[in-house]
């Protein structure tokens, strides 16, 4: 679906991207990890169209990309849905008119509108507020339309750009799920995250990038390469859950409690060894302090 | 909806969401179409004016002495008959001045009736070849025997043709700054509901919409400002020039013997120049103020 041959990118002297070689299947559901300035947001732009390889080869959905006239990026841009971390829904449309303005932007007619949008909003749990405005919604379902909005033309691939990056623990998960049954019904996933208990906890593909290289590609993949062995360890602020005895529970029980209290919840990973890890919060805890990763 | 209709709706969306910016373009434009508008009059009844006079006047015209006698006036008709250059003579006698004069003057055409004697004599026009020859008989004409004065216009025709010249290029100056300035009127105007609309184009543009389905809203919004400016400019214009042909619309009848430009006449035109002015206005502006969003 997504095929990149050797793409190279750089903004001056400034690599954006570096050799890069990748193949994305049709159905597949990858994540795109990596430090901020690694290249992700190079490589997403360049499956857009919104600037041009230096090098390499782009093919998507079987069709050569690489060097594209201006006149033919809508055709492409029609193929993929987009979803974003601020979530960009128009104020002034209600649920409903954000999505079918969708469908209107490519001359979709009133009957094909009036079909697809309820569809759509009731594949994403979000029908009954179709006549509420974005700033009467949480931000769960606020991206819950979002979702909507990239889906309704019925695009190959979504892409989504740190799309659980402004939602709490609980209503991220929430929305996984929601894109994992996305991709069941065979749309390709391709979503950039730095939220590594999700890449952890989905199990997908994984690709990395660090310095514009790709420098990871795993099926059933971690967060990073160490994540095999890695646990993370949740531990709640002290001033938040005094007195709950989190300083003697065991990691599984502090991530329970964490996905129920996800607003005090703090993490940080280790290299496997629990007891080290254990040790090293109860020390935070009893310094009075929030334990970030 | 079509998406003329649906473009429409947005246009008109985007003017109710910045109504005070539109009707300022709208005004600003209409003070310069108004402008233009009095300088097209002048320039159509300048050129009008001109061309009747040249008509009129391309032949020399000869009169004659009052109580001339038959003999004397066949004798200037051999006369001028004979001049080389002189393509030929007509007799024209002096009721059929008369008559011409009336016709001329159109509705005051009643202030010559019941004169108590014609006061126009009888004269030849005579037609010739070129201007050359044109000048130099008029200098000759008036020693000729029977003849009382030579009427040759060419020197009012040139200066008329220069002042006609002169309202050309003034007119063709203002309009071109007139125009560079509603464009850029327009075009602010139009980035101003671009700018209100930033997020909701970059949206569509990631959604797959096409350059002219982004555009055309503000370009229907710039037409819509160009042709209100100009049906709004005409109306002014032709109020204006209405009045003042009433005041002085028969003085000049009566000194120049020419009419001027009827208001209907010249008002439909006016509206048909004005309104491709206005939407080649509102084109161009809004294309340039959306020009950098769409390369984003």
């Amino acid at each position: 679906m997504i095929v990149f041959n050797n793409v190279t990118k750089k903004y001056g002297s400034n690599i954006g991207l570096l050799d890069a070689s990748v193949h994305i299947n049709r159905g597949d559901f990858v994540f795109l990890v990596g430090p901020s300035g690694a290249g992700k947001t190079t490589f997403i732009k360049l499956i857009l169209k919104e600037i041009e390889p230096d090098k390499g080869r782009i093919i998507l959905a079987g069709k050569d990309i690489t060097h594209i006239g201006r006149r033919e990026v809508p055709e492409i841009r029609q193929k993929i849905g987009m979803v974003f971390q601020d979530f960009r829904l128009l104020e002034k449309k209600t649920v409903y008119e954000n999505v079918a303005f969708a469908m209107e932007v490519l001359h979709k007619s009133r009957r094909e509108i009036k079909e697809r949008v309820p569809f759509v909003l009731d594949l994403v749990d979000i029908k009954d507020k179709a006549n509420r405005y974005p700033d009467e919604l949480s931000a769960g379902e606020q991206q819950r339309v979002g979702i909507a909005r990239a889906l309704v033309n019925k695009p190959r691939v979504l892409i989504c750009d740190e799309p659980t990056g402004n939602l709490d623990p609980v209503t991220a998960m929430d929305i996984m799920e929601l894109l994992e049954k996305i991709n069941i019904r065979g749309t390709t996933i391709l979503m950039v995250t730095h939220a590594k208990d999700i890449v952890n906890k989905m199990n997908k593909r994984v690709v990395a990038i660090d310095q514009g290289r790709i420098v990871r590609d795993d099926q059933e993949g971690k967060y990073s390469r160490h994540s095999a062995a890695e646990s993370d360890i949740l531990a709640p602020g002290l001033s938040a859950l005094a007195g709950t005895g989190v300083e003697n529970m065991t990691n599984d029980e502090r991530k329970t409690m964490y996905f129920a209290s996800p607003q005090t919840a703090v993490s940080f990973a280790d290299d496997g060894d629990e007891g080290d890890v254990a040790s090293m919060v109860d020390e935070y805890l009893n310094g009075g302090e929030d334990v970030y990763e | 909806m079509s998406r003329t209709g649906y473009n429409l709706k947005q246009a008109f969306s985007q003017m109710g969401r910045n109504k005070g910016m539109y009707f300022t373009s709208v005004l600003a434009i209409t003070a310069m179409m108004l402008i233009l508008g009095l300088f097209f009059v002048a320039f159509v009844n300048v050129n009008l004016f001109a061309a009747m006079i040249e008509k009129d006047y391309n032949v020399i015209q000869i009169y004659l002495v009052d109580n001339n006698t038959d003999e004397i006036a066949y004798s200037v008709q051999d006369t001028l008959e004979g001049t080389p250059g002189v393509d030929h003579v007509t007799f024209v006698p002096k009721d059929e001045a008369l008559e011409t004069l009336k016709v001329r003057w159109g509705d005051n055409g009643y202030l010559l009736d019941n004169l108590p004697k014609n006061p126009l004599p009888n004269s030849f026009n005579v037609y010739v070849e070129d201007k050359d020859v044109a000048h130099s008989l008029a200098e000759s004409a008036v020693s000729i025997e029977g003849v009382d004065d030579v009427v040759y216009y060419q020197d009012t025709i040139d200066k008329l043709a220069q002042i006609s010249h002169f309202i050309e290029m003034g007119s063709l100056i203002a309009m071109g700054f007139l125009v560079i300035v509603s464009i850029i009127i327009v075009a602010n105007t139009i980035k101003l509901t671009v700018f209100n609309r930033e997020k909701e184009i970059g949206i569509m543009k990631y959604l797959g919409a096409t350059d002219w389905f982004v555009r055309a809203p503000f370009i229907w919004g710039g037409i819509i400002i160009g042709m209100l400016s100009a049906g709004i400019a005409t109306g002014l214009t032709y109020l204006i020039y209405n009045k003042v042909t009433q005041i002085i619309g028969s003085d000049i009848t009566r000194i120049l013997s020419v009419t001027v430009v009827p208001a209907d006449y010249l008002t439909v035109n006016l509206l048909i120049i004005f309104m491709c002015i206005g939407v080649s206005i509102g084109i161009c502006g809004s294309i340039i103020s959306i020009r950098k969003f769409l390369d984003r």
